[in-house]
């Protein structure tokens, strides 16, 4: 009985290898003859392309615009297109530090500004210098965020930047006038004296929201506080840190913000709707917020400028999302295409409506006419005129977590002086580990 | 494929081992052969095991001697025990270790007594019971990052329910993932929660093992339900006592989503430990040779506190 059972395993088992040959064969004739096929009409170039997974609107674009290229280029070059989660952290960066360590890059992949330094430093994405159509065209800072030493890394469609939206109804039940000029921007004082008038912690209303989530989001809203006040982050060439990421100026800038949590001005775990609830009167945001502020149509809205230091002139923060070269990839000129094709005016255009950003062109600008007016305006002059990049260094990683979790434990209470020491001491030892 | 099949089933065609048997005076002993099978059976898992669990650990241990960025593959180099003596003067990896040891120390008592408490109490022969144990079942089969969120929004300082309940007390609002000296301890407790219905099925296994003789042998000396509990369940579930323990202790040790979810490791580091510590140098900042380092201490810690946690319970 079991000599039997042994026999007929060997036989299921010989049948199983069968199948699997058999099936094996399939695969490779298939792709024989699409080889054949291919052939006859040219090769198939296949561009892999990777976007971080946002909103349903950009989502639905960035598909529309990959469709279009593939239908103009039938024949030729075929995109497949990867949306990737991120998350409110580093997903996606995560990924494609997998990626690069297994050489298994896309052919085009999407980056956040700041990482452009590392990536390029490390050898991950190649310089795009002359590949770009009409380069004059786009805004200062997406060249200025897009390179790294002398050459152009990267380019996207769209800029970004925050600014200060508002409640219409309860800044003038509270007798408040914003700003409509970028030269009349609050001051520090002026913004603190308004989101002290407007809280009201009996009913639940905070003056402020400000989003604390615990990836790059932090160094991004608060660093024009800091640029305003003439701190820093980094030198400017990235070779250390010390002295200006703990210097008064930086210290001063961080202890303003920590009044707003101290005083109970800002909600430190507010929830995800305060301020289209009506619990916030105002909320420091980017500008895709105006986006989501449609869906509440029975509130008016408002946005005026970044408020700025007393010492110093209105800086806004600037750079979106990006898009580099892989090395890993085997068709520079058909990417280059693709590239060119995604921040074209038209495309630039669509994408900038769809996420609610300022567009990188400022040929597009040309046709977005909402934006020559208030409240949009506002978005409008920050990226044209005070848009600020954020440091660029191969160090950003560390600088960007180990500010974040500092400026989280200052709107706690912490020492602020004492949280800046420690995330310069840390970002110099990376510095140092970098150069050896 | 049918084909292939088909002919294997004409009659006439031989049995392939039997012919072996026949025609080969070398032919395997039926105990060789069932090895050959055995070995043969087993090798995708071994393969399996020896691609994802053994050849990652040997290549861990030796990138621990090397500098490693992440996004430069191409550029190792051995550094000897640099990644080492950085460990021992980071500020950082001690407080992981400090933060790790003290959940790991909490916890597993804890943690243990509560599922040895609800094991007690559905394992009643009565019609809730059963009802029970879903209840307290349901948290482990729930994902450890929804629980996570949710217990989020339940330990927010303004809004969340379990301060409102405390209100109702007269209890003030409670910065539990806030403050520097509630943040682990919340975590601590949501953790229980979540974990302790996985013990509680393992003791219950056990408390089903225990022969109904004893207790009636204990009730005809006279012993109370508590004489009955310490003289015959705890001596009975000894073994299972000892199985939990371990587990719990190397589950533990490996702390990661809550913090990650619910805290980012703060405020001022509080929650953060040496699996969070692993993750933020390797990928983050994407140094592969320090995480590594981290890695194989981390590796070290566990195996010898579960050996000698093992040594300590299971003499026999």
């Amino acid at each position: 009985m079991k000599r039997w059972g042994l026999g007929f395993l060997s036989i299921v088992m010989a049948a199983g290898i069968a199948t699997g040959c058999s099936s094996n064969d399939d695969v490779v004739s298939n792709e024989a003859s699409n080889n054949n096929q291919s052939g006859s009409s040219g090769d198939v170039v296949n561009l892999t392309v990777w976007h971080p997974e946002s909103s349903r609107e950009m989502t639905a674009a960035y598909s529309e615009i990959f469709e279009e290229f593939n239908e103009m280029h039938k024949g030729e070059i075929e995109v497949s297109y990867e949306f990737i989660p991120r998350g409110n952290q580093y997903a996606y960066e995560d990924q494609v530090s997998a990626a690069a360590s297994s050489s298994s890059l896309p052919d085009l992949l999407s980056l956040d500004g700041p990482n452009v330094a590392n990536y390029a430093d490390s050898g991950i994405i190649q310089p795009i210098d002359g590949l770009v159509d009409n380069i004059d065209d786009f805004v200062d800072s997406v060249i200025v965020q897009g390179t790294f030493g002398d050459e152009l890394y990267a380019i996207g469609p769209t800029e970004s930047t925050v600014a200060l939206f508002y409640n219409v109804e309860m800044l003038e039940e509270a007798g408040i006038t914003p700003p409509t000029s970028l030269e009349d921007a609050w001051t520090w004082d002026e913004f603190y004296e308004a989101a002290k008038t407007l809280t009201d912690r009996e009913n639940g209303i905070y003056g402020v929201n400000w989003t604390l989530d615990y990836g790059e989001w932090i160094i991004y809203f608060s660093g024009p506080t800091v640029w305003s006040n003439s701190g820093g982050f980094i030198a400017e060439d990235g070779s250390t840190t010390e002295g200006i990421m703990n210097s008064p100026e930086t210290i001063e800038a961080l202890e303003f913000l920590q009044k707003f949590a101290e005083e109970g001005l800002v909600n430190l775990q507010p929830t995800p709707t305060e301020f289209e609830d009506g619990n916030a009167a105002m909320m420091l945001m980017g500008s895709w917020q105006w986006e989501n502020l449609k869906e509440y149509p029975d509130t008016e809205w408002g946005i005026t400028y970044y408020p700025r230091s007393p010492k110093g002139e209105q800086v806004s923060p600037s750079g979106d999302w990006t898009w580099g070269m892989s090395t890993n990839t085997e068709h520079q000129e058909e990417a280059a295409l693709l590239l060119n094709f995604l921040t074209n005016e038209e495309n630039g255009l669509k994408l900038a409506l769809a996420s609610g950003k300022p567009a990188a062109r400022k040929s597009a600008f040309d046709n977005m006419t909402e934006w020559n007016e208030l409240p949009l305006r506002v978005l409008k002059d920050q990226v044209i005129e005070t848009s600020h990049p954020r440091p660029r260094t191969t160090s950003y990683p560390v600088l960007s977590a180990r500010y974040g979790e500092a400026v989280q434990n200052i709107f706690l209470g912490a020492d602020v002086k004492e949280e800046l020491d420690r995330v310069a001491s840390e970002v110099e030892r990376d510095i140092e580990r970098q150069s050896r | 494929m049918e084909a292939a099949k088909k002919e294997r089933f004409e009659p006439q065609s031989p049995n392939p081992i039997k012919m072996v048997k026949r025609n080969n005076p070398n032919r395997m002993t039926y105990k060789r052969q069932k090895k050959v099978l055995g070995i043969l059976f087993s090798l995708p898992a071994l393969v399996l095991l020896f691609t994802f669990l053994i050849l990652p650990v040997i290549l861990a241990f030796i990138y621990s001697f090397m500098d490693y960025a992440m996004l430069r593959p191409g550029e190792k180099t051995f550094i000897g025990l640099d990644n080492y003596q950085r460990l021992l003067t980071d500020g950082n990896f001690l407080n992981a270790l400090k933060n790790t040891m003290y959940f790991t120390a909490v916890v597993v008592p804890l943690q243990s007594l509560v599922a040895l408490g609800l094991a007690l109490l559905v394992n009643k022969k009565v019609k809730l019971a059963s009802l029970g144990r879903v209840f307290f079942f349901s948290p482990v089969v729930t994902s450890m990052v929804v629980v996570a969120i949710l217990w989020t929004f339940l330990y927010n300082v303004e809004n969340g329910l379990i301060n409102s309940v405390l209100n109702l007390f007269g209890i003030p609002n409670q910065p539990f993932l806030l403050s520097p000296n509630q943040a682990m301890n919340s975590i601590i407790f949501m953790s229980i929660w979540q974990a302790a219905g996985f013990q509680m099925i393992i003791f219950l296994a056990g408390l089903k093992e225990v022969p109904e003789e004893l207790y009636e042998a204990a009730e005809i000396d006279g012993a109370n339900a508590w004489r009955k509990f310490l003289n015959v369940t705890l001596p009975a579930l000894k073994h299972v006592t000892a199985f939990v323990l371990i587990i719990t202790t190397i589950q533990a040790f490996r702390l990661f989503v809550q913090p990650f979810v619910m805290t980012n490791g703060g405020p001022s580091g509080s929650t953060k430990t040496l699996v969070y510590m692993l993750y933020e140098e390797g990928f983050q900042f994407r140094d592969v040779g320090y995480s590594s380092a981290i890695s194989v201490v981390f590796f070290i810690i566990v195996l010898s506190v579960s050996l000698i946690m093992k040594k300590i319970l299971v003499k026999e």
